[in-house]
């Protein structure tokens, strides 16, 4: 089961976040907490405090952390953004979408997807917010599709870093499936 | 003592090309160990000057002072003009060893900053990533209360200008060797009543095609438009990795349906409905102008 760690303030002595390499300096920093953390956990990023992030710090501190996450870099220890304004969001969308990332972001509580955003990825996530837990069965009752494009939907957006593969357990009618949670 | 032709009397990015072909090959020379003695700039006919005119005045003198012991700016007979030159700290900027004004109508320490002004000219510090952050913290000051509190714009057409600038402030000091300056203005066009925010950067650094050179061996040799064409498209840079800061100010110039224009070396491009080169006199260095449209 995944938990959620204490966010995580990228504030630093400026509330603008500007350039490569303040975007360099605060992924290590993002990075480093990271690693700290047990498996299974998801590190809020706090911009509640960052009043503007340009499109190269986006990238830098972003899209990078994004890619090392989805990559499977960082072994089971995923990060949601928090607390963007709409000035920050605008960016940070440009710079995933540009990547052709995708990042879960909290609005108001509730996680969305911000970034390249195909629409059966949004379906899906959704899906697994609803549910809470997902599987590719869980898929196929959703949207008739078969179940092996069900479950290479689901590693799609494993890959991606939104969804968490928590479990596999044995079938009633035999064999073992995936069990994932999403990342919010 | 050499002087310069007659500046043409507007200064926005169709004329200075042809106020940099005034000086022909001269800018671009190396400098010599002893310099020339005097030239005289003559901006006398001019009657209006938006920021890519400014920047590229700005440019073209700090050239000249290398090459010219004495510089010599004969100043605009029009004191709307001056006076616009000195809200928008074209004196503090121009304010070198070598350089004199003569003509002056209004004294630069007359006027102060203006409010309505997004950014005034202001240096951009090479290796000083501190220039760029006030930049930054200048324009969102004042586009929250000119766009946003005056004007009604969006968030997105705020942070498009603050995006816009950054990223081009930022490539002056990644990429161009040398300090940079930059400008931003409003303006609300007269016939339509559209409204739209003109930005300007200017450096006379390495250029567009020098810098792609070191990763794109292929570019050694070839003209500056092939430059400035793989440098707007996505990833093309100098450094591994990077390239989407000037694809990025495309898009958004093309999202809004605005005017671009990026001159480098010898050429210029406008980005509008049509992408179209233009030739140019040789100048070093990069120079771009953006003129954002709000979204109707």
């Amino acid at each position: 089961m995944l938990t959620r760690a204490a966010p995580f303030d990228l504030f630093t002595d400026d509330d603008v976040l500007h350039g490569r390499e303040v975007g360099r300096t605060v992924r290590g920093r993002v990075t480093a907490r990271l690693e700290a953390l047990p498996a299974d956990t998801v590190l809020p990023l706090d911009f509640s405090r960052v009043r503007f992030l340009d499109f190269s710090c986006a990238d830098e501190l972003i899209c990078k952390t994004v890619k090392r996450v989805a990559g499977g870099d960082l072994e089971s220890r995923f990060v949601v953004l928090v607390g963007l304004s709409d000035t920050v969001h605008e960016n940070v969308q440009a710079a995933l979408e540009l990547r052709q990332l995708v990042c879960v972001c909290d609005v108001d509580g509730s996680p969305e997807l911000l970034g390249k955003v195909a629409p059966e990825v949004r379906e899906t996530y959704a899906l697994a917010v609803t549910l809470g837990r997902i599987t590719a069965r869980d898929v196929t009752e959703a949207t008739r599709a078969r179940i092996t494009a069900s479950s290479n939907r689901l590693t799609r957006l494993k890959e991606m870093g939104i969804l968490a593969l928590v479990a596999n357990r044995a079938m009633e009618v035999g064999g073992r499936q995936n069990v994932f949670e999403p990342v919010r | 003592m050499k002087k310069s032709s007659a500046f043409p009397a507007t200064l926005t990015v169709t004329n200075m090309d042809e106020a940099f072909a005034m000086f022909g090959p001269l800018l671009t020379r190396p400098v010599r160990r002893r310099r020339r003695s005097e030239i005289r700039v003559d901006l006398t006919p001019v009657t209006f000057v938006d920021p890519f005119g400014m920047v590229c005045l700005w440019a073209t003198l700090q050239r000249l002072c290398r090459h010219f012991c004495r510089v010599v700016i004969l100043l605009p007979r029009c004191g709307d003009v001056q006076g616009y030159l000195a809200r928008m700290g074209f004196w503090a900027l121009t304010d070198m060893p070598e350089v004199r004004f003569e003509g002056a109508i209004v004294e630069p320490g007359e006027y102060r900053p203006d409010a309505n002004f997004l950014l005034e000219l202001t240096p951009i510090v090479r290796g000083n990533a501190g220039s760029v952050a006030e930049i930054t913290r200048t324009v969102l000051d004042r586009t929250a209360v000119i766009l946003r509190d005056q004007l009604g714009y969006t968030e997105r057409e705020i942070t498009n200008v603050a995006t816009v600038l950054t990223e081009a402030c930022q490539n002056v000091q990644d990429h161009s060797g040398c300090d940079g300056v930059a400008a931003v203005q409003r303006y609300t066009n007269a016939r339509t009543g559209r409204r739209y925010v003109v930005i300007a950067v200017a450096d006379c650094g390495h250029g567009i095609n020098k810098t792609l050179s070191e990763r794109y061996k292929n570019l050694h040799g070839s003209d500056h438009r092939t430059a400035i064409g793989m440098a707007l498209q996505k990833q093309y840079s100098r450094l591994p990795e990077r390239g989407l800061g000037l694809y990025h100010i495309r898009q958004i110039a093309e999202g809004s349906r605005s005017s671009l224009h990026l001159r480098s070396g010898d050429a210029r491009l406008h980005l509008s409905d049509r992408p179209r080169f233009y030739d140019s006199c040789h100048f070093p260095g990069t120079q771009i102008c953006i003129a954002l449209n709000e979204r109707l």
